[in-house]
């Protein structure tokens, strides 16, 4: 309709071909991949160490894309689906593409001192961060099989070169290697899956699918292909949310790859590939409920305790944070497992609380880094809290909301989840999900005591001279050359804390939402 | 009342004190002293100014339209939404709310006026104090606390309020936290108080649970407006608290009492009254003179429509307030630590007003505790000026013949002890007079509660002028009561601002334009606690109040022929009825009562446990958890090898076992 206006407005535009209304519904995946375009010609023109320019660069696209994002929520379009069906662009979309764009923003304020510190200014780097948005945009609305793989692929591949992009360090290659092989076993999984459910309905579409599955559960027959298809997407997308027991390349890839790209890759993958998570099961497949209920549910569980348990035994942030973030998937899933709204909603407000906290988390590791490697042993926390006041206090917040203290978004975060599945019933999730929170408080206060306990700094002093870097050395240089870096950190610690005072500032944008096929 | 207006009043009256202690908090000491100086008590008064400008604008309403609810931000929305398919769980919703009526404005005024006065009075008296700063913090936060207590819309911030004040008063009492005695009058007030806090929870915790709307449905509401409505004469018959006097209103009337009893010093948790006098001067007369006692009265009053549901839980109010009047006016007449004499006083006087409230003479209670305010604040700090010119000393055996030295303040502590007797003009007779008026009419035990009401006035007048002449006549029985010197103006001026108040604010209650027997304070109430079900007639009335007078008067003969003429000797009571003197001498030995069973239980107790039971028991469970987690932690953490290979045999693995288990669950 408006493509016909416009159309006849301005005659020479190929409006016929694709109207409008559709481009609009994918505004901001087009401003995203544009943007990705427009860096890629500027890197060429731009002298070498650009870097700053084409920050700031990536930052306006996403701002752009973020700011379409928060207008087209604000305008409440009336027609979400677009091409034929295949993206919904509605307010769970929407929701998503705030997080992912807001976390996306965050990592690209990070980049230019890290990436300076390390040695691994290349202009590829914001492109390949620009095109892994698209995908996880493309993701987070897709109603269609196709459509699904795509944004899968779409963000994945970028992120494999990514996750090596450290070219120098043995530990970034080894774990881009892992993570490419691992993530194309799982596509696999995932795309097999995807087979059988088609074969059984003879759709793509995932509102066709829906109704096929809603005749045949209303009649009582469940059918053992679809339930084989649905179980090889758990597999699948468990893999993309670090689920347990499909979790394995996650410590190995976190540890390995530069402490941005983990920043980026724990939370904003995370939020995508569980925003199409909820989608299918909370919506698509919700007449099988009663089938894919309990293996939901227990890979809930399953990662809940292993990663909290495992966890306890790390002496490195990254892969501590990389258990934390299993563990938390599991946290996440208890919303999937609960399905309905309300389990919806507080998925969706616990992973914009993990957008906060996590973020905020990797982002202090991240100013911790010196020249050429990451420095995320506990060894080097140690007395943090004298040498960098600040930075440890707002780690010591970050890891309470992680551990759910209230007056940190993270409480309400595992509120939300915990009520929801007492609501449904599922009394188990919310036990398992409170002893394991007990449980985390082991490493998370961990890590606090690290920094506060006195009496550290000669072992972390010795082991600097050793290494022959002045222990002023770090996050002294981070801060003249990263002040954007320290916005985001101090950004992040304001939220996780506005966000524990008045957690309804996000609770009311997600009344109302529920998954529905347009 | 204009909405937006009395948000922005009311967010100024509560957010001023608030920065103030924020500000002093977070500066931890590095401010200016001068600066502190003006700011710890301009805060108080911007908010006090506020208050005024709320009170005109609410005067400027038709009484019907004097209450309003401001809600500064929805803290807590977990109600679940309808329409899902789920049967809606009306959860609870925490709105930061306020209300903004004549009984909290009532509050306020004194919280933030007499307060206001108190704070500057703390400028000169702590002025040599180290802990300047950290005072005036303390006394900020305090001013805060109280008001969010009273402004409060919802049971939560009721509570948080509530538990605010405790820690206030716990941080302001322990002040000088060299002091072991300080230290430890500082952890009895806070036990106390948090034993009344847990009677406070309950109580709402109960009205949460079980009070129904129109039509039976459960509300499960924490907003006191709701509340109110729905208990109230009037409501819905099965508000779900049972019907009149049953076991559920009952129990709850009690509980909410129970809070009510700690903040006011009442039977049987009133003990940590008399040691907190360990506390700065200042902080007597804010404390437990001016705001905090009465935030039990507050309480009552606030919630009537539930005592109106439950006479018993209310005659049992009734009745211990009059017995902790009687019992401390008895106490009072013997103890020789001038502070102490007027913190038994306070006692007295709010059990008097828990009385009032507890009959239902609402507004008499509050008119009492508004005059209270006045000429109790200025006892103490009339008292403060004596103690800080004898350099601590706190025994008036030790003083005598201050008048002569400290003409102000001794005027002023005699207009005090007037107006605490209740004499003629002074305010505290239109108070009284009134209390004990409507307490004749109203009473659940009349007369014998009346007759034991108007008998305190005897001790009443008798202990605060055995004061008034062993401190203030005679001859000086003291080198520090020799050199004795006026206070410096700083700490003179609030005590003669309260001198004057206290000698007119009686008359706020006369109405002039004569609608007897509606007087000033009752109409100002009105549309929050209603009129009194009874009115004595005026001949009773007029009776009344001329025992009570006269029973006054007759207190201060006594004192007059004991300590004047010498006509009775002092040794007359220790002499001829011992056990009556050592009675109150010694307090009526609730200290001992309470160290022998239960504190001393609970001290062993707890010693026991330390020493046996937690090593044995806790130690070893904890321990023994946290090595099996850490243990198991590291047996998982095998698994992860670092081999490509073994990660996918362990995905396939997990794959074909989730096969297999749906294989054998379709079978």
């Amino acid at each position: 309709m408006i493509g016909a206006q416009v159309g006849a407005a301005v005659p020479w535009l190929p409006l016929h071909f694709v109207p409008a209304s559709d481009l609009l519904g994918i505004l901001p995946i087009l401003i995203v991949g544009g943007g990705a375009v427009v860096v890629l010609l500027a890197d060429l023109v731009v002298p070498r160490r650009g870097g700053p320019l084409l920050a700031t660069l990536t930052g306006v696209v996403l701002l752009a894309a973020l700011g379409t994002a928060v207008g087209q929520w604000a305008a409440n379009a009336a027609h979400p689906v677009v091409f034929d069906g295949s993206y919904a662009n509605d307010r769970f979309t929407l929701f998503a593409d705030f997080v992912i764009l807001a976390t996306a923003l965050a990592v690209v304020g990070l980049s230019p001192g890290y990436l300076r510190r390390r040695g691994l200014e290349e202009g590829e780097y914001y492109i390949l961060l620009l095109a892994s948005v698209a995908g996880m945009l493309v993701l987070d609305g897709a109603l269609n099989l196709i459509v699904i793989f795509l944004g899968i692929e779409l963000l994945s591949i970028p992120l494999y070169v990514l996750a090596g992009f450290a070219r120098d360090d043995k530990k970034s290659q080894e774990g881009a290697m892992k993570y490419l092989l691992l993530g194309g076993f799982a596509s696999a999984f995932l795309l097999y899956g995807m087979a059988l459910l088609y074969g059984e309905t003879g759709h793509t579409s995932l509102t066709a699918i829906h109704a096929v599955l809603l005749r045949g559960a209303t009649a009582g027959q469940f059918d053992p292909m679809i339930l084989a298809g649905i179980g090889l997407l758990v597999v699948g997308l468990a893999f993309k949310v670090s689920a347990a027991p499909f979790h394995w390349w996650t410590p190995d890839v976190y540890q390995g790859s530069p402490a941005v790209v983990t920043t980026f890759m724990s939370v904003a993958t995370k939020v995508a590939a569980f925003a199409v998570f909820l989608r299918l099961f909370s919506a698509t497949l919700a007449p099988y409920r009663s089938e894919w209920e309990i293996p939901v549910a227990v890979v809930a569980i399953i990662s809940m305790i292993y990663g909290n348990l495992v966890a306890v035994a790390q002496t490195s942030v990254k892969r501590l944070l990389a258990y934390s973030g299993i563990a938390q998937a599991g946290y996440v899933m208890i919303g999937v497992a609960v399905g309905r709204p309300d389990g919806t909603q507080a998925a969706l407000f616990y992973l914009a609380a993990y957008a906060f906290m996590n973020t905020g988390a990797f982002a202090v590791v991240t100013l911790l880094s010196r020249r050429g490697e990451d420095c995320d042993r506990y060894s080097q926390l140690a007395g943090l809290s004298r040498r960098e006041p600040l930075l440890a206090g707002l780690m010591a917040l970050f890891m309470l909301s992680l551990a759910g203290f209230p007056l940190t978004v993270g409480f309400f975060g595992k509120l939300f989840l915990f009520s929801a599945a007492i609501h449904d019933g599922q009394l188990s999730l919310a036990i398992w999900g409170i002893l394991t929170s007990a449980v985390s408080l082991f490493y998370y206060l961990r890590v606090i005591l690290l920094m506060y306990a006195p009496g550290e700094d000669v072992l972390e002093t010795q082991e600097m001279e050793v290494a022959g870097v002045s222990p002023e050395g770090s996050a002294v240089a981070a801060r003249s050359t990263a002040s954007p870096a320290v916005l985001v950190v101090a950004l992040a610690g304001f939220g996780t804390i506005l966000l524990g005072v008045f957690p309804a500032l996000i609770y009311t944008l997600l009344q109302g939402i529920s998954v529905v096929h347009g | 009342m204009n909405p937006t207006l009395t948000l922005v009043l009311s967010a100024l009256a509560l957010g001023l004190p608030t920065a103030g202690f924020a500000l002093n908090a977070v500066t931890a000491g590095r401010l200016p002293r001068r600066l502190v100086a003006l700011m710890g008590p301009g805060v108080v008064l911007g908010s006090f100014v506020a208050t005024l400008v709320l009170l005109a604008s609410m005067l400027m309403q038709a009484p019907s339209r004097r209450g309003v609810t401001v809600t500064f931000w929805n803290w807590l929305t977990a109600s679940t939404t309808a329409g899902s398919g789920v049967t809606a769980h009306s959860g609870l919703n925490a709105a930061f709310s306020v209300r903004i009526d004549p009984l909290s404005v009532l509050m306020m005024l004194v919280i933030t006026g007499i307060g206001g006065v108190i704070h500057v009075y703390s400028v000169g008296y702590m002025a040599e104090d180290p802990g300047f700063n950290r005072f005036f913090a303390y006394m900020n936060l305090f001013i805060t606390s109280m008001l969010t207590l009273v402004m409060s819309n919802t049971l939560v911030f009721l509570i948080i309020g509530w538990a605010m004040v405790a820690f206030a008063s716990y941080a302001l009492i322990a002040f000088w936290y060299e002091r072991p005695s300080a230290v430890v009058a500082g952890r009895k007030a806070f036990i106390t108080q948090v034993i009344g806090d847990v009677g406070l929870v309950l109580g709402a915790f109960l009205i949460f649970l079980n009070l129904r709307g129109p039509g039976g449905r459960l509300l499960h509401t924490v907003d006191l407006q709701v509340i109110f409505a729905n208990v109230g004469p009037g409501a819905h018959f099965h508000n779900g608290l049972g019907p009149l006097g049953g076991g559920m209103v009952t129990a709850i009337g009690i509980l909410l009492f129970l809070g009510a009893a700690a903040k006011s010093a009442q039977w049987p948790l009133h003990t940590w009254l008399p040691d907190a006098m360990e506390g700065p001067t200042p902080v007597s007369a804010l404390i437990h003179a001016a705001t905090m006692v009465t935030a039990g009265v507050y309480l009552v009053a606030r919630f009537h429509p539930i005592y109106q549901q439950a006479p018993i839980a209310a005659g049992l109010v009734a009745v211990i307030g009059i017995g902790t009047a009687l019992m401390a006016g008895v106490i009072g007449c013997t103890q020789f630590d001038i502070k102490r004499v007027i913190a038994y006083s306070t006692m007295s006087q709010i059990g008097l007003m828990i009385f009032a409230v507890g009959v239902g003479a609402y507004s008499a209670g509050m008119f009492q505790f508004f005059t209270h305010a006045c000429f109790k604040a200025l006892l103490f700090l009339a008292a403060g000026n004596v103690i800080h010119a004898l350099h601590d000393d706190q025994d008036i055996r030790s003083m005598g013949g201050l008048s002569r030295r400290m003409r102000w303040t001794f005027v002023s502590f005699t207009v005090g002890a007037l107006a605490l007797a209740g004499i003629p003009i002074f305010a505290g007779f239109f108070s009284k007079e009134e209390l004990l008026g409507q307490g004749l009419a109203l009473g659940p035990a009349v007369p014998w509660l009346w007759v034991i009401g108007v008998s305190i006035n005897v001790l009443t007048s008798f202990y605060i002028f055995r004061v008034v002449w062993v401190a203030f006549f005679g001859e000086a029985r003291s080198a520090n009561a020799e050199h004795a010197h006026e206070a410096p103006p700083l700490m003179l001026i609030p005590v003669v601002v309260l001198a004057g108040l206290a000698t007119v604010v009686g008359f706020l209650n006369i109405d002039f334009a004569g609608f007897a027997p509606v007087t000033v304070f009752q109409a100002f109430l009105q549309p929050v606690v209603g009129v009194p079900a009874a009115h004595a007639s005026a001949l009773v009335d007029g009776m009344a109040l001329l025992a009570g007078v006269l029973l006054s008067l007759f207190g201060v003969g006594v004192v007059w022929a004991v300590y004047g003429k010498g006509l009775v000797s002092r040794e007359f009571i220790p002499q001829h009825a011992p056990w009556l003197y050592q009675l109150s001498f010694r307090k009526f030995y609730w200290d001992e009562i309470y160290d022998a069973t239960l504190v001393r239980p609970s001290v062993a107790m707890a010693v026991g446990v330390r020493r046996l039971v937690e090593p044995g028991v806790f130690d070893a469970a904890v321990s023994g958890v946290r090595d099996a987690v850490a243990s198991l932690g590291s047996d998982l953490r095998t698994f992860q090898t670092g081999f490509v290979k073994d990660y996918a045999l362990w995905f396939f693995f997990f794959t074909l076992l989730g096969v297999v288990l749906l294989g054998l669950r379709l079978t």
